[in-house]
């Protein structure tokens, strides 16, 4: 009955930092200067109406050339059209197509309108002189990410797990000494920096595996061997957080009693090790694994841009810098989705697997 | 990237010593060479960033005059005589120096060889010399200077941002803590929904949305940052204002105001810079995620991150480029966990000792 409670009061919790955090990704979106529909125009305000004006000392000639103008920011992208053609024409063209996009209506009814779209998995159309939609180009970047961030969490817990249970068991010997330093070391390493020095090592000294990403369509082999780096770089900083804290539980769990009394009983020790002593040790690593999530999608999108994985950091990115907003904000909230939903998961799951928490 | 959330939790780099029963108060008090090592390193490292302007380092911005013209030139797309012009310090950038060539000016013919005697040393992706103690990037230029430079941005960035960070973010929670009720109700909701957010992910949207720039970046981590000081100062103000001697200040008849900070603000105080110390690591390796993602700090300044990005480009041509930035970045960010480990060493030992 607990369970069932708690479990229903996460999923609201969900559900609200879900709406509150898409509600403020479109707020921020919507604050952006330069006009979405002065992207869609510029083809055809191009062709159909002369310009010729100023710049910044430029002088943008409109024949058969896109209408340059100079970002506010100090890049060049297409923006303020109204600025480089003939103003009334453009305006109106503007206000036409911003009504028919629904922009002249208030913020909260154009959110309204667009949850109410994207509860259905429909994220809109991109800004674009040809509009597609967002949410196939999601799914297609979706598998890579995925693949990554699954190996990662794998590799993380296959290091942790048996280097946490040796520290414990060896507490303030040698191996344990050099396993504490050395997962400083790795806690401090920025996962970019460890994957810059794996690849110095691997790949231009010894040219042991490529650097960039191969597909699953081109052999499982060749896509396994080039995430190979990425992965490690991503699960080597977690794995010694992992193991540190599974060290610290582990070394309290071994003081009880239940582990003299097996030990009484003359059982092994990787025995008394791994069946009695790991499971009650392991529930701040699971707590933090969880939470981890969020840390290793912000890792996963490093990774993708540096190993050229087309995922979706590199979707984001490319969105990004083509400023192609609708598409950003479907995955910022994706994302956010995402990591709200593994914090509430981890929450479940704590109580259910610990009967502490479950009765308390 | 590492998480600030995540460091509020249980905390994977607090919970390591079960040393503490062991080890003398003592032992524990002496801080030990390799902490004044690293304290030394941060030292450095403020003293680069605030005497940078004064400091009589190279250009960051012009290559060596020396280097090799033609294939950086290339790259720009960039030809002969503004290469020239560029080469003879007469423009500040490549696009200028190609305006200047169209416009038709041509550098005087005696400037043509800045650099009568060429050497290994003075070439792009430079190994370390007299001349250029850290070799040279891809463009020629300076890599020594531009890491000083750089140090400017990552305290920027790190101490200042994450300050700002910490100074909101304990005021939202001491608030919060004391005051209970509708007004902790209200904060801590926002609390949440900021770090329902990854934080990566976050300072992605916020520069992506507001445009490339140093402000917005050092905004971006302060947002970043503050939601992870609110909760952990108000979980401290939690057990603090239950404590007799805040109970002893209200009985006196202190205002609320003096409770807040003088009573509880100096024991909440502790946490919540060894916090700082580590979120400053995080925020400086935030930077350099950001610049993999070309949001960080616009060109021709130069950070750490941009620094490591544009070496990262060459990596399989001259490794050595991209190593020293990120060597660099490894170095401090490990400095900073290791002084903020310290120095929540030191304060559970007084928690302890009460």
């Amino acid at each position: 009955m607990r369970v069932a409670r708690k479990v229903l009061l996460s999923l609201l919790r969900l559900a609200g930092a879900v709406v509150a955090v898409s509600f403020l990704t479109f707020l921020l979106a919507h604050k952006i200067p330069g006009d979405p529909t002065a992207i869609i125009l510029q083809d055809k305000v191009n062709t159909m109406v002369p310009c010729g004006s100023v710049l910044l000392g430029e002088t943008v000639d409109c024949g058969a050339l896109a209408p340059k103008v100079v970002h506010p920011r100090g890049t060049e992208a297409p923006g303020a059209v109204t600025s480089v053609c003939h103003a009334d024409r453009c305006v109106i063209a503007s206000d036409a197509l911003r009504h028919q996009m629904g922009l002249d209506q208030p913020v909260l009814t154009q959110y309204v309108h667009w949850a109410g779209k994207a509860i259905h998995g429909d994220f809109g159309t991109t800004y674009d002189t040809q509009p597609q939609p967002v949410w196939p180009q999601i799914a297609q970047a979706l598998p890579p990410t995925l693949e990554l961030m699954i190996i990662a969490m794998v590799l993380s817990l296959i290091i942790s797990i048996p280097l946490g249970i040796y520290a414990a068991y060896r507490e303030h010997r040698l191996g344990d000494r050099i396993l504490t330093t050395a997962s400083f070391l790795f806690v401090a390493l920025p996962n970019f920096v460890l994957a810059i020095f794996l690849i110095i090592i691997f790949v231009t000294w010894m040219g042991a595996v490529q650097s960039v990403y191969v597909p699953w369509s081109n052999g499982v082999g060749k896509n396994l061997s080039t995430l190979a780096i990425p992965a490690v770089a991503l699960s080597l900083g977690m794995a010694s957080v992992y193991q540190r804290l599974l060290r610290t539980d582990m070394i309290a769990t071994l003081q009880e009693d239940f582990i003299l009394m097996a030990r009484a009983k003359g059982l092994p020790t990787w025995r008394i090790l791994t069946r009695h002593a790991l499971r009650p040790s392991s529930f701040s690593l699971l707590t933090v694994f969880g939470i981890n999530v969020g840390t290793l999608i912000g890792g996963t999108v490093i990774m993708e841009v540096m190993f050229s994985i087309s995922g979706i950091g590199k979707l984001i990115t490319k969105s990004i810098y083509v400023r192609n907003y609708p598409t950003i904000q479907a995955i910022v909230v994706l994302i956010a989705a995402v990591y709200v939903a593994a914090n509430v998961l981890t929450d479940i799951f704590y109580s259910v697997l610990d009967p502490r928490i479950r009765h308390a | 990237m590492p998480e600030i959330s995540a460091q509020t939790e249980p905390d994977p780099i607090a919970t390591d010593s079960p040393d503490a029963d062991t080890e003398t108060v003592a032992k524990r008090k002496r801080m030990g060479v390799t902490f004044w090592i690293a304290i030394g390193w941060v030292a450095l490292v403020v003293f680069g960033a605030i005497f940078q302007p004064i400091l009589p380092l190279q250009s960051t911005t012009k290559p060596d005059p020396c280097s090799t013209y033609a294939a950086t030139m290339a790259n720009y797309g960039i030809s002969g005589t503004a290469a020239q012009l560029y080469n003879n310090s007469q423009a500040d950038s490549p696009r200028q120096a190609q305006q200047m060539a169209d416009a038709g000016t041509k550098p005087p013919a005696d400037s043509i060889s800045a650099c009568p005697n060429p050497t290994l040393n003075s070439k792009t992706n430079a190994f370390p010399s007299a001349q250029h103690w850290l070799g040279t990037d891809s463009a020629g230029r300076d890599t020594f200077a531009r890491i000083v430079a750089g140090a400017k941005v990552a305290l920027l960035v790190g101490l200042v941002a994450v300050g700002v960070g910490m100074i909101l973010g304990t005021l939202i929670g001491l608030i919060a803590g004391y005051f209970r009720g509708a007004v902790e109700g209200i904060m801590m909701t926002f609390v949440d929904v900021a770090l329902a957010f990854p934080a990566l992910i976050l300072a992605i949207a916020i520069v992506a949305f507001r445009g490339q720039s140093l402000f917005n970046v050092c905004l971006a981590i302060a947002i970043v940052a503050t939601p992870g000081f609110a909760r952990l100062s108000r979980s401290s103000t939690l057990t603090f204002s239950e404590r007799e001697f805040v109970m002893a200040a209200r009985v006196m008849g202190a205002s609320h105001r003096r409770i807040i900070f003088r009573e509880i603000l100096p024991n909440v105080a502790l946490p919540v810079v060894a916090f700082y110390l580590l979120a400053v690591a995080i925020a400086i390796v935030a930077e350099g995620g950001l610049a993999f993602l070309g949001l960080s700090v616009p060109p021709p300044t130069p950070s750490w991150g941009t620094m490591i990005q544009d070496g990262y480009n060459v990596i399989n041509d001259s490794p050595f480029v991209v190593m020293v930035p990120s060597m660099v970045m490894f170095v401090t960010v490990l400095a900073f966990n290791y002084i903020g480990d310290r120095f929540r060493e030191r304060f559970d030992v007084k928690e302890a000792a009460l």
